[in-house]
């Protein structure tokens, strides 16, 4: 049997690009399931905002069938930094060590786990009173 | 049930042997064609065979592996160490696992020389990058092939 090969329809939108003004979250996403690993792609497109707006983006996944934890945390982006792309990557074979799921992840982050569903929630900090931050976030498993 | 026996078609020439040079420019820049290579793999190991450097010490020539992650951009995951071109032939390796950790970055980032990230994309190619020293016009003939393991 030849090794399947890769398809486009692989990389699979997570949230698809819009402009954000208020913290909230997408919707729930299921991705191929036993892979090695999962690249969640941020790409900001637009921040319409100041250095003191700030967008923290999480990817989240559901590990007992009822609750989302945050398992990856993009470096934050400033209102003012303008267009970047972030890469991210959790591996299942690497480590995690025990964590209560209270605890913060910090900025640029992971925890190597893969659940069975996935979204992603944002965080916006709108200290000028007019923060929008226009991003989509992609998933590609490996 | 019996372990699948490895093939020889699971090699994959990402770019054929062929010469590419500046002429009388002091850089060029070049991309092959997009390949779909297996998935779910572990691991690629990816060679890049310089056969031929027309150049001299000045020249170089950097070699990058690029990926799809989003559908839309090509992102570099691996960058063979600098050619150069007084070298004469040469054959690198290196390796690209999915089962490492890739640290977050922002893309604009460069990739350092014989550097890579553990991504593996929907698509692959290479591109290349080659830089004129003193000579007339630097020529690099080289190929690059993946195989999965």
């Amino acid at each position: 049997m030849a090794l399947e090969i890769k398809r486009d329809h692989d990389a699979t939108a997570l949230v698809a690009s819009a402009a954000r003004t208020e913290t909230g979250n997408g919707t729930s996403v299921r991705l191929p399931g036993m892979t090695n690993a999962m690249a969640f792609t941020l790409a900001v497109t637009a921040d319409e905002s100041t250095a003191a707006d700030l967008l923290d983006v999480y990817v989240q996944t559901k590990l007992d069938g009822t609750n989302w934890t945050d398992v990856a945390h993009f470096t934050q982006h400033a209102g003012n930094t303008g267009a970047a792309r972030y890469i991210t990557k959790v591996t299942a074979q690497l480590a995690t060590a025990e964590f209560e799921v209270g605890t913060a992840l910090g900025a640029a982050a992971v925890r190597n786990l893969l659940g069975d569903e996935w979204r992603v929630r944002w965080a916006v900090v709108d200290d000028s009173q007019a923060a929008s931050f226009t991003f989509a976030v992609t998933a590609c498993p490996m | 049930m019996a372990l699948e026996t490895k093939r020889d078609h699971d090699a994959i020439e990402l770019m054929a042997s062929a010469a590419h040079d500046t002429g009388e420019d002091w850089l060029a820049d070049g991309t092959g064609d997009s390949h779909r290579l297996p998935y779910q793999v572990n691991a690629f190991c990816f060679t890049l065979d310089v056969t031929a450097a027309e150049s001299i010490l000045g020249d170089t020539l950097a070699v990058y592996i690029q990926t799809k992650l989003d559908g839309s951009n090509w992102t570099d995951v691996a960058r063979f160490a600098a050619v150069t071109g007084n070298g004469g032939a040469v054959r690198r390796i290196i390796r690209h696992t999915a089962q490492i950790a890739t640290a977050e970055f922002e893309v604009g980032t460069g990739l350092a020389a014989a550097a890579v990230r553990n991504l593996h994309g929907d698509e692959w190619r290479v591109r290349w990058h080659i830089e004129r020293g003193c000579s007339v016009s630097a020529a690099f003939t080289f190929s690059v092939t993946a195989i999965p393991m």
